[in-house]
């Protein structure tokens, strides 16, 4: 089983989509204060949902990550998640953001962002490949998760190939 | 390209943090707020590489085993 350290661009971008339910099977969904604080401002609905989210106190962050968090502008919640996966390095970090996703990929993190979790949701029997690719389709109109319409269109049209729907 | 002027609209929460930076006197107005919020993110966020970490997910999401 497999923990999970999220990062606020999923847990909101899942909250708009009600698709929350996607990140239950994980063992552990842990949280730093920092996201809690960004989640309750921007989508308090994310941390209202059933799952069993831990919010964390996160350790002071190692050189490395501070660094990393400075050259890449990071933001607090991004600094403080990052000083989470340091205690938890097997577990997959979540976040849409590109720069954090270098820093964790500079760290040896796995790492992943919101449309990889909606298809893995295929793959975990969560949800239907129609279902999906609807979810996919309404992003820009239901989310803040920004992906240029071409780059959209593209991956649509792979699923459906692949799931052939 | 000469100087750009455009209007944006904040959510309600975001207005409310980017008038209190500006008004603790972080920034003299809004528009100096947002140039370099801008700045900042597009120096950090390559367009490439959010593509390539999308492909990435998607091959993920198929075929990962976690």
């Amino acid at each position: 089983m497999t923990d999970v350290v999220l990062d606020s661009g999923p847990l909101i971008h899942l909250s708009e989509l009600d698709a929350l339910d996607v990140i239950c099977d994980f063992s552990s969904l842990f949280i730093p204060e920092a996201v809690r604080d960004e989640v309750g401002r921007h989508q308090p609905a994310a941390l209202k949902h059933s799952f069993n989210l831990h919010v964390i106190s996160a350790p002071s962050p190692q050189a490395t990550i501070r660094i990393l968090a400075r050259t890449l502008s990071l933001d607090r919640g991004e600094l403080e998640a990052l000083s989470l996966m340091e205690l938890h390095p097997h577990a997959i970090f979540l976040t849409d953001d590109s720069a954090a996703r270098v820093a964790a990929d500079q760290r040896g993190f796995k790492v992943h962002g919101t449309i990889g979790i909606l298809i893995r949701a295929v793959r975990k029997g969560h949800r239907t490949g129609p279902e999906v690719i609807d979810i996919l389709r309404s992003l820009p109109r239901r989310s803040t998760l920004y992906i240029k319409p071409s780059l959209l269109n593209e991956i649509i049209s792979s699923l459906a190939n692949e799931w052939q729907v | 390209m000469s100087e750009l002027k455009t209007e944006i609209s904040l959510p309600k929460r975001l207005a409310e943090d980017v008038q209190a930076q500006v008004k603790a006197g972080w920034f003299p107005d809004l528009n100096s707020l947002v140039v370099e919020a801008v700045r900042r993110y597009l120096e950090t966020h390559d367009g490439e590489l959010r593509e390539q970490f999308i492909r990435q997910d998607v091959a993920w999401g198929l075929y990962g085993d976690d």
